[in-house]
């Protein structure tokens, strides 16, 4: 059995590494705002809505990857707009877009005349089957991403820490938070390629809780993030090359083997010392 | 030497609620510059939507709340704001330094990266409030109180000097800063609690904190032209 090293001479392999690079970047820095500000849920509806987008294209021929990106969108301006404090079933709110989403893609598979394969690598993912036109398109998805996330970075960050404060400093909170749910839709969809929709959620937050239970400060955890992502991708890539696994659920089991690892350590070395206990510390201070 | 001869912030006859629940009943209110106010109240006596009603966080149903600062100044990011201690995301990963930073943050270098003056102001408030040994530190390895200076910090640093040569530099030395922070304290600390005031007695009783006391006072000769 050829090496791994050897195997990069394909073009599908290489491809499945670089859109795994990039994917991972991406997740790792938009994963760390997903876990601190709270949006894993959200994450996952619009990855599961968006499935409603994919079979709708799949059902007219086209690439479905066109009815993902304006779905998960959509999506993600409504969640952004309700407001969460006077809709007390948010929660629920998600979960009807999640599955509304779900059954109206299984429908348009249903309807489609012929076996589909290709939709059911895009709710598991197979990165391998990547093309150059995909690669493309995920770069293209990536830049812009990253570079909305660099220009309103301060803004995100502040938005992302306290809403309120933001409000009262004339930050505008809704922009902001529309342009970080954009991002987190368009993140999704790249990431939908790589682990497929139901192991999205997995990809975004897993390298993102590692980073944070590592790292304290904001660059540390961001880049720590997209290092572990990387990480986890490219070591998922491997194992699935070397024993014949799947290859979006080999990266979720090598990040998901790597966090509980992690956080063992933690308890480890953390016994012994009190942790911060900041009621206590309140009432003398 | 405020040469306003109006109130910083005047609420007028503001009723507010939530849902069909009216919560603020024709409240009307003046807050002058440099005064130090304590809102006193029960759970659920209106305390956190009034000052909601103050930070422009709400519209009153009726009624209005109107600033009178000098001519041309946005009340927003103009107030300053201290989030309830018990309320605050601890683990969020930002060191204290970044913190008192993004107080500096506002509409104009929102897109911009912070200048030297607002970094040097950051530095200047850590300093004042006695945070110099812990700027580096994440917010969940400082004890309590400094945390709260923290808190205090960041709208603090907010407070811009005027530069205008016709204004009176506002006096913020150090002896002043220290105790102006533990007023905040105190005032946090009852805002939290309910009618049952919990501070020492030293304090004044009076001593308190309104968001708007922080709001830059910066005074020039011209009359200011009320803001809606």
């Amino acid at each position: 059995m050829p090496s791994f090293l050897d195997a990069l001479s394909y073009e599908f392999l290489r491809n499945a590494v670089l859109a795994g690079v990039m994917a991972s970047v991406l997740c790792g820095v938009i994963g760390a705002f997903v876990v601190v500000k709270k949006l894993a849920f959200i994450s996952d509806g619009i990855s599961h809505a968006a499935f409603g987008g994919m079979g709708l294209c799949f059902f007219l021929g086209i690439d479905p990857l066109l009815g993902a990106i304006p779905v998960a969108l959509a999506c993600a301006f409504a969640l952004g707009a309700v407001d969460r404090e006077t809709i007390r079933s948010y929660d629920a709110l998600i979960g009807v877009l999640w599955a509304v989403g779900m059954a109206v893609g299984v429908v348009f598979v249903y309807k489609t005349p012929g076996y589909a394969p290709n939709l059911m690598t895009y709710l598991f993912g197979n990165i391998l089957l990547v093309t150059r036109r995909d690669l493309l398109a995920i770069l293209i998805l990536a830049v812009s991403v990253l570079a909305t996330l660099a220009i309103f970075f301060k803004g995100i960050v502040a938005v992302a820490f306290d809403e309120v404060f933001a409000r009262v400093r004339g930050l505008p909170v809704r922009l902001l938070m529309a342009l970080l749910l954009g991002m987190i839709a368009l993140s999704v969809v790249i990431l939908i390629q790589v682990v497929g929709i139901i192991l999205v959620v997995a990809l975004l937050t897993i390298p993102s809780v590692i980073s944070l239970m590592l790292w304290k400060d904001l660059r540390s955890v961001l880049l720590g993030s997209v290092g572990i992502g990387v990480g986890i991708t490219l070591g998922g890539l491997l194992l699935s090359f070397q024993y014949d696994l799947p290859s979006g659920p080999a990266i979720i089991l090598l990040g998901a083997v790597l966090l509980v690892g992690v956080y063992g350590m933690k308890k480890l070395r953390g016994r012994g010392r009190p942790a911060a206990a900041p009621f206590d510390r309140e009432l003398s201070a | 030497m405020a040469e306003l001869n109006k109130p910083l912030v005047e609420i007028r006859d503001v009723t507010f609620g939530y849902g069909r629940e009216v919560v603020l009943d024709h409240v009307s209110l003046e807050i002058g510059a440099r005064d130090f106010l304590a809102v006193i109240g029960p759970n659920g006596g209106g305390k956190t939507t009034l000052l909601k009603a103050i930070l422009g966080l709400v519209s009153p149903w009726s009624g209005e709340v109107v600033y009178n600062l000098p001519s041309g100044h946005d009340p927003r990011g103009r107030l300053g704001y201290v989030p309830q201690f018990s309320t605050f995301d601890r683990d969020f990963p930002l060191r204290i330094a970044d913190m008192v930073l993004m107080g500096r943050l506002g509409r104009r270098n929102l897109l911009r990266p912070y200048s030297r003056e607002d970094r040097a102001a950051a530095e200047r408030t850590i300093d004042r409030l006695g945070l110099a040994g812990v700027a580096r530190a994440h917010a969940s390895e400082v004890s309590g109180g400094q945390l709260q200076r923290a808190l205090i910090a960041a709208p603090w640093s907010a407070i811009r000097r005027s530069s205008s040569s016709t204004s009176p530099r506002p006096r913020s030395t150090r002896s002043r800063a220290t105790p102006c922070a533990s007023c905040w304290r105190s005032s946090t600390a009852r805002s939290r609690s309910s009618s049952s005031p919990t501070t020492s007695p030293r304090w004044p009783r009076w001593c308190g904190g309104s968001p708007a006391s922080t709001a830059s006072s910066s005074t020039t000769a011209i009359p200011s032209s009320p803001w809606r």
